[in-house]
This record gives structure tokens, sequence and C-alpha cells, in this order.
């Protein structure tokens, strides 16, 4: 504070026209309208109460050698920090090196175009041996539309689905027979959650490192917030550098 | 829906399309064949199912309602999780729990939504982090030493600040509140999370939160969930229920979302949930605050925001209450009845009716005889308000209600919450629930438009899929159909909609179809509850079993016996070795009565599998008290289909 400016006492507080106007913009970010004058007169009464705590806070020294003020400041120094590291832009390098470097994060699985019939244990009591006694006697040419059992909200063709999808139609483990299964024939029976299937694999493309133009976002994304945490370190340990550090301690030193 | 004639002879339509028939072709639906197609489609309809085919194809489940450690509760509950690992966890990735769990999902969810509190958003971190102005303040103080200190003291802290706030005794030092600072880099960090997850076709991460106005400890919270991005959704801050920005009267919230459209261009809607913890105002028939009788107004305007209601979760199943349906045999399930959320104010009977979903669908018919609208008119959804950032709602993959709750072998035994020796026992959670969304694409947009459109249902944690359509030409060859969604379409209104007042000697007819959860358990049966007033406006209800696994009767007085049980609980199992893989049915209603409003609902019922807390007993060793329930049937909701006479 400049020295001829009076420092007003403790007791008094001001409610500055800048101040107002401030609680004003509070309001209207929620509302989008400026407050009614009764709202302002609540508005400002809600503010006086937080300076009034405030004050007594510091007043009782609550501001000072404290363990928790410690650390919010702590956390205020790191957000600023994390302003700063967020100016950092990757290159099409840095994504190139950690696209491949983390490949495993950006798999892709394969997808399928097939067919299936399906085999109720709720209506058969033989579901499998049925199922391959319709194999035996399946054409190439039969789509299978109007064979086995109705799937009502399950289509007789899927197409162009990936691994996750069958699973999450079929349950778990159908999309691995898929894999298994010979493309263009008729082959099974499979389980899946429902029952017992024949299936017909049209056509299969197998999975993959998913193309960085793919997944670009993600790897950008992944790349920030290893390098925020990279820096973070790399600015403790220069920042502790700073200082000569001595831990004492009351251990008895061994002979 | 409106349906393009094309003016073609039907011969040549059956004859084009059979010709597309023999090459195949992957689409998104099955492919019929010429006699399905005759038998959907009589002669005199002469258009082409295949030109736009412009109905939902596919089913979409997600939560609606989940809290983060940005919620003020959730991190004094112990969460440490915030809305980036919500969204990991629900597209399927391991995270470790706020207990150092490992957890994982069965399979991903489509669709989340992160709705922390907007009350004090980004509270529990400033708290947690030791902000010096809330440490001024003694209780701040006090519950700062609770949560360090963690565990049932950190229940302790949780359960003081919901109890305060309800009963508006929050301290003003520890607001944290729109405008700040605070308040604002905590809105900002939601809508990121959500916007880097979001990914249109794949995943939808919607932007929303929880305005939880809890006065005097009566539950009337609401989910805001917006249809827009972050541009949209940053320009206003969130509504919250403290005045004097904020208020707990649902009426001013209904105020700031028409505010947040005009404003903005964008689309936005509020969801309800726990009106059981309401001590009777969820689904009132004269207003709450002032006791005076609703008008026309107020029916538009609460239909308006509110096209869904969340009826099932983990604070207790809201479809009905036995009181209410005593004649229902499943009506008991999941019942939570003790009281408002915060337990100062016990339950009495005259509280039910204006609580449960299918006595406020009834009272909302009462009050559209009286008002011309209905306000009172909402699809069904589930969701599971837990307070851990974690979607669990699998009996074997149950994480609580709160990180308090998550597995161990106590859990069962710890109050969820606890208020002046009154306490929701932590075996009562229910592992619960899920929305199921028939959209056209897994975007914001066309998941948001179809919740708008009440085209849902809720589940209590499966994954079964379930249409239901009414009309008035629907046949028992529509049952036998392999794609029903079709003539579903074709002939009638989906879950959700409207059916025209009857014509002379027309009656409504319903087709319903029901696949189990291919993760889960065969299906018991499906049931259509109807619902409906009086002249008087006196509520009467009416359930019909329509479609049930096989080796069952239907007896005189309309009841089936129940499907049985698999389920050996020493070892948690069971067996799909009863019930069915599906279920179909088209339904005629022999009581129709063509000047009397109703509404009609599908419920499905899986076969009974083990509870959560026999997982747990396995899992742990423990021997549970008589009154924990050892097995359960899932079930689904489906969204109603209302009848309303003409004038």
């Amino acid at each position: 504070m400049p020295a001829d400016d009076p420092a007003p006492s403790r007791a008094e507080i001001v409610v500055t026209v800048a101040r107002a106007a401030q609680l004003e913009k509070r309001f209207e970010k929620t509302w989008n309208r400026p407050p009614s004058p009764t709202e302002r007169e609540q508005l400002i009464e809600a503010h006086l109460r937080e300076e009034v705590f405030y004050r007594e806070a510091v007043a009782a020294g609550l501001d000072k050698d404290d363990d928790l003020v410690r650390r919010r400041m702590q956390k205020k120094f790191e957000f600023l920090i994390e302003d700063i590291s967020g100016l950092t832009s990757p290159t099409e390098d840095d994504l190139r090196a950690f696209h491949e470097a983390h490949a495993d994060r950006y798999r892709i699985g394969a997808r399928f175009w097939f067919r299936h019939i399906f085999f109720s244990p709720s209506i058969r009591k033989t579901p499998q041996a049925d199922a391959r006694a319709l194999l035996a006697t399946l054409k190439r040419e039969n789509d299978g539309v109007q064979e086995g059992d109705a799937l009502r909200m399950v289509e007789p063709a899927i197409g162009d689905v990936s691994q996750d999808k069958v699973e999450r139609i079929f349950g778990k483990g159908f999309a691995a027979d898929l894999l298994g299964a010979q493309v263009g024939e008729w082959s099974g029976p499979i389980q899946s959650g429902f029952g017992v299937h024949l299936v017909r694999v049209d056509d299969r493309k197998s999975g993959g490192l998913a193309p960085l133009a793919d997944v670009r976002a993600a790897v950008e994304d992944a790349w920030r917030r290893e390098r925020r945490s990279q820096m973070f370190d790399a600015l403790y340990r220069r920042l502790r550098a700073k200082y000569t550090i001595t831990v004492e301690s009351n251990a008895v030193e061994s002979e | 829906m409106t349906r393009r004639m094309y003016g073609m002879p039907t011969a040549l339509v059956l004859g084009l399309l059979v010709s597309t028939f023999c090459t195949v072709s992957y689409g998104q639906d099955p492919v019929p064949s010429k006699e399905g197609l005759k038998r959907a489609f009589p002669a005199r309809k002469n258009y082409s199912p295949y030109a736009g085919r412009n109905y939902p194809t596919q089913v979409f489940f997600g939560d609606t309602h989940l809290h983060t450690a940005m919620s003020m509760d959730a991190g004094a509950f112990g969460a440490r999780l915030g809305p980036d690992d919500a969204y990991q966890f629900a597209r399927g990735l391991e995270v470790i729990s706020s207990t150092g769990q490992r957890a994982r999902l069965s399979r991903p969810l489509d669709f989340l939504v992160v709705a922390d509190h907007s009350d004090n958003m980004g509270f529990f971190t400033r708290l947690f982090a030791g902000d010096p102005s809330f440490l001024a303040d003694p209780t701040g103080r006090r519950w700062y030493d609770m949560v360090q200190k963690g565990g049932n003291e950190g229940v302790k802290a949780a359960s003081e600040i919901i109890a305060s706030f309800s009963a508006g005794k929050f301290p003003k030092a520890l607001e944290s509140m729109p405008g700040s600072q605070a308040y604002r880099s905590a809105w900002e960090t939601t809508i990121k999370a959500a916007e880097s997850h979001n990914t249109p076709g794949k995943f939808t991460a919607f932007i929303g939160y929880e305005w939880t106005s809890n006065k005097a400890g009566n539950n009337l919270h609401r989910v805001v969930i917006y249809r827009d991005g972050g541009h949209k959704a940053s320009m206003l801050e969130p509504y919250t229920t403290l005045p004097p920005l904020g208020s707990p009267n649902p009426r001013d919230l209904w105020k700031w979302l028409a505010r947040y459209e005009s404003k903005t261009g964008g689309r936005i809607l509020a969801i309800a949930h726990n009106g059981n913890l309401s001590n009777g105002i969820m689904f009132p028939v004269v207003d709450p605050v002032t006791g005076k009788a609703f008008d026309r107004a107020y029916a538009e305007t609460r239909s308006r925001w509110e096209p869904l209601y969340e009826m099932t979760q983990i604070k207790g199943d809201g479809e009905t209450h036995p009181f209410l349906s005593p004649n229902d045999e499943f009506a008991d399930f999941d019942t939570w009845d003790q009281g408002n959320l915060d337990l100062s104010v016990l339950k009495t009977k005259k509280m039910l009716e204006f609580e449960y979903a299918r006595s406020g669908l009834q009272l909302g018919l009462r009050l559209g005889n009286q008002l011309g609208v209905n306000p009172f008119k909402f699809g069904m959804i589930g969701a599971t308000d837990s307070h851990t950032a974690l979607a669990t709602t699998g009996e074997d993959n149950f994480f609580g209600k709160h990180s308090g709750g998550e597995p161990g072998p106590k859990r069962w035994e710890h109050p969820m919450a606890e208020f002046n020796g009154k306490r929701y026992e932590g075996w009562s959670m229910a592992a619960a629930g899920l929305a199921g969304v028939w959209a056209k694409d897994n975007t914001r947009e066309a998941i948001w438009d179809a919740m708008k459109a009440k085209e849902t249902y809720a589940t209590t944690g499966s994954r079964m899929l379930v249409r239901f359509f009414g009309g008035y030409d629907f046949r028992e060859d529509d049952a036998k159909s392999r794609t029903p969604a079709t003539a579903g379409y074709a002939k009638g209104i989906a879950m959700g909609g409207d059916l025209s007042p009857a014509k002379e000697g027309q009656v409504p007819s319903f087709l319903a179809v029901a696949l189990k959860d291919p993760y889960g358990a065969n299906l018991d049966r499906i049931q259509v509850v109807k619902g409906w007033v009086d002249a008087s406006g006196k509520r009467f209800e009416k359930i019909y079993n329509v479609a049930w696994s096989a080796g069952r009767k239907l007896e005189a007085n309309g009841k089936l016996p129940a499907v049985g049980s698999t389920v050996d609980v020493k070892n948690a199992t069971w067996t799909n070795t009863i019930g069915a893989v599906e279920l179909v049915a088209v339904w005629k209603d022999p009581d129709f009565d063509p000047k009397v409003s109703a509404f009609y609902y599908a419920r499905v019922l899986e076969i009974p599998t083990p509870r959560w807390t026999t997982y747990d007993a396995k899992q742990y060793g423990l021997t549970l008290p008589k009154e924990v329930p050892t097995t359960l049937q899932e079930r689904a909701y489906t969204s109603p289909i209302w009848y309303t006479p003409s004038k």
C-alpha cells in the first residue's frame, strides 16, 4: 500500500463500486441478466458476511504458519505452472513417437461381416444337435434368414462391426469364435449369451494399430498429460536444487 | 409418424424388394421374407419400408446420473476420482477405485452424464486441500479434520454436510458460489472432461449437473442434461438451490432452463428422481409451497422441461409401493419408505401416492383432465446416482453408492448414511439402474432427442432389449414376424408416444418384444401395466401378463405362477435352465373404454439371480441376517403409451 494512503481501520469495511460490479457480474453469469434491487442487496450482504469471517480469521492469525494455508499456496503455484505448461504444443514428430511408444493403447480390434442362425435352448431340447444337423445340409448360397429360431432383435446379417460390438450384442467370447471361423463357409455350432449359433463369416478385417490420423486427439491429450507430469517433476528438481537441505534426526548414531 | 406414399402398386413394390433380397445385404434391420412382408403390409398399403428407414434400430445404454469427487458430499464420503476417471471407466477401461481396488465394467456403456451437484461444485476439492477460508469457520475446520481421518469419520462428515445443507444450515463461509473463480474452474473441469471423451458414433459424454433441491430434507432433485457442447454450456453457470443466486423451487429451475435456451439457442432438459424420499411432494396435486391448485401453465411448463423420470436407482425402486399396489406381487422391490432424504421426517402412508411413478402417472391423468394438459407425462429411465465415479450396476460388480460402500467385508452392515441415530442400511442399497434409449445413432443429438421423445426404458441394471408399440392394427402375425420393429413403427407408435382417439369399434393392441441380456439371465415374463382414472379422478390400475416362458398357464384371475428359481445362494450362482431367451406378444386390451384416459407400459422380469449382498457373502464368507434379500428379479420398465379420448 502506498505510504500516504491511510489504512482503513480494522472495523471499517468498504464495498467499492468495483467490488459491487464484480458481484453483479457473478449474478449475470447464472441468470444472464442483471440483479433486481432486492437481489443486489442480498448479493452485497452475502459478500459482507464472507468479508467479516475472512477478517476475523486473519485477526486470529489463521493465515500464518498454517499447514493448510501452505498447502493452498502450493496448489496455487501449481495452477500457475499448469497454465504455463498448457501453452506447449506437440510437434508432428512428438505425436508419432508417442503413438508408436504406446501402440498398445491404440489397437483396434478386428471387424466382421457375418450371418448367423440361432438355435434357442428355451425352445429346443437339443439345440447343439439340431444345429449340427442343419449344418450338414446347408448350402453355401443359403443366407439362412428363415432357418433356425427367431432372435427378433438381433439382425441375422451384421456388417462392418467391431469385435467390441459383437461381444456386446452376443456376449463374451463370441467374437473370438468368429475370428477362428472359416471365411465363406457355414460353421459351428458356437455358443453365445443367447444359445447356439451356426455362423458364416463373409469378410473379416484383422485388427492392428489405428493410424495416427484416426486417434490424433487421444494421442495429443495423452501426450499433454505426460508432458505436464514430466514438467512438474523437472521443475521441482530444479527448484529443490536451489536450496541447501538438512534433515535433522533424533536417531542414535550406530557405532 | 408420417409416411410418404410412393403410389406404386403393391406387387411391384414387393417384386423390387424380393429382387434386392437375394443379394446379401448388411443393414441395420433384418431382411424380411416375402411372406413376412405381405403379412406386415396388407395390400392396401403401398409404400416401401426401406425407403428412408426413419426409426431407431439400436438401443444405447447409459447412466444419466453419476457423481465424482467434484460433488460436495462424494469427496467427503471418500471419492477421489474425477469426471475424467468416470468417463474412462464408463468406456470400459480398468481404473483403480477410490479405495484402491481394480474395477472394470463387464462391457462399456454407450453414454454417460457426469452430474455433479451444482451447489458448491468443487467444494470438496477445496475442503480437502484445506482452503483457508473454510478453516476459518469452526464447522469447516471440524469437517476438515473428520475428512482427513477418513473411514467412518468421513462418512459422518458427509452425512452432516448433506443434513446441514438440506436444513438450510450450511455455513455461509463454506459456500462455493457461481461466479467465483473456484466455481468457474469446477464447471470448466466438468465441461472439459465431457468434451474430451465425447466421441460421436462410439461414446456419448453429455454435459450435465444435478440441481439438488432438498428443502427440509425433502428430495426434489433434478439432473439437468444439455444437448449442447461446451461452447453453449459454458455461457451460463449451473443453477444452484441457495438464494439469492439459486432456489430450491422447481418452478425457478424451469425459469433458468428457459433462460438457457433463449440466451444460447441450445436445448436442455431436467430429470427428477427419488420421489420415495420426497415425503409426498414429487407428484403433488396442489402446489406444496403455496397450497394452491395448479394451473394449465404449470402443467405445460413441467411437462415441457421434464420428459423423463429416473424411477429406479441405488436409493430404491420407484415404480410403485406395495401399499399402493396390493395386488401386484412384484410391487415390493427395493422399497425405501422410511422417510425423507435425511430422515428428519418419517414417512406416513398419505405421502405414498405422490411419490411413485405409477401413481404419479395416474395423478397426471387426473390433472390432465382438470387442466387440459398432463404435468406428469414422463417416460422412464434408470440411473445409478453413484458417488464413486463408477457407474456399476451388475450384482456381481457393485461398487456402492459412495466410496464408504465400495466392496469390503463390512460394507453391508455399515450405514449408507446416518442422521441423528436413524440410518439407511448399507445392505438396502440397490445395484441399479440404467437407461435404455432407442436412438438412430450414438451421438449427443440423437440420444438427447430420443430422451425428449421418451423412446426410453429403465432397467434395474441389466441390459435386456425391449420394444413396446401401441396401435389399432396389430395382429397375431406381427408377433410371429422376425422383424417386429417394422410392423411396430408402420402400424403403431413406440414407447413414449400417444395413441390417437379410438374410432368406433376400435380397441388398442400392443406389440411387446423382449430379449434377454446376453451377459445375464433368461426372462420370466412380460406384463402390461395399465393405469387410468375415473370421472372423479380416482386412480385405478390393472396388470396383465402378456408373454411368459414355457411351462406355465395363466390362472382364471389373470395371475401367472412364479417362474421358480435356480439360484444357489451359498455359491452365488444361477443357471439359465428356466425362463426364455426372448418373449413376444401382441395383446389387445380386453377392458378398453374409449372415453377414459389411460396409460400402458411394459414391465419385463428376469428369472431370479443372486443379489449383490449374496455375492458379498460368498466373497467374504459372511452370514447375513434374514432381513437381507438373497435374490432378485431384475426388471425393465418402458416409457408409457398414453391414450387420450377425443373431446
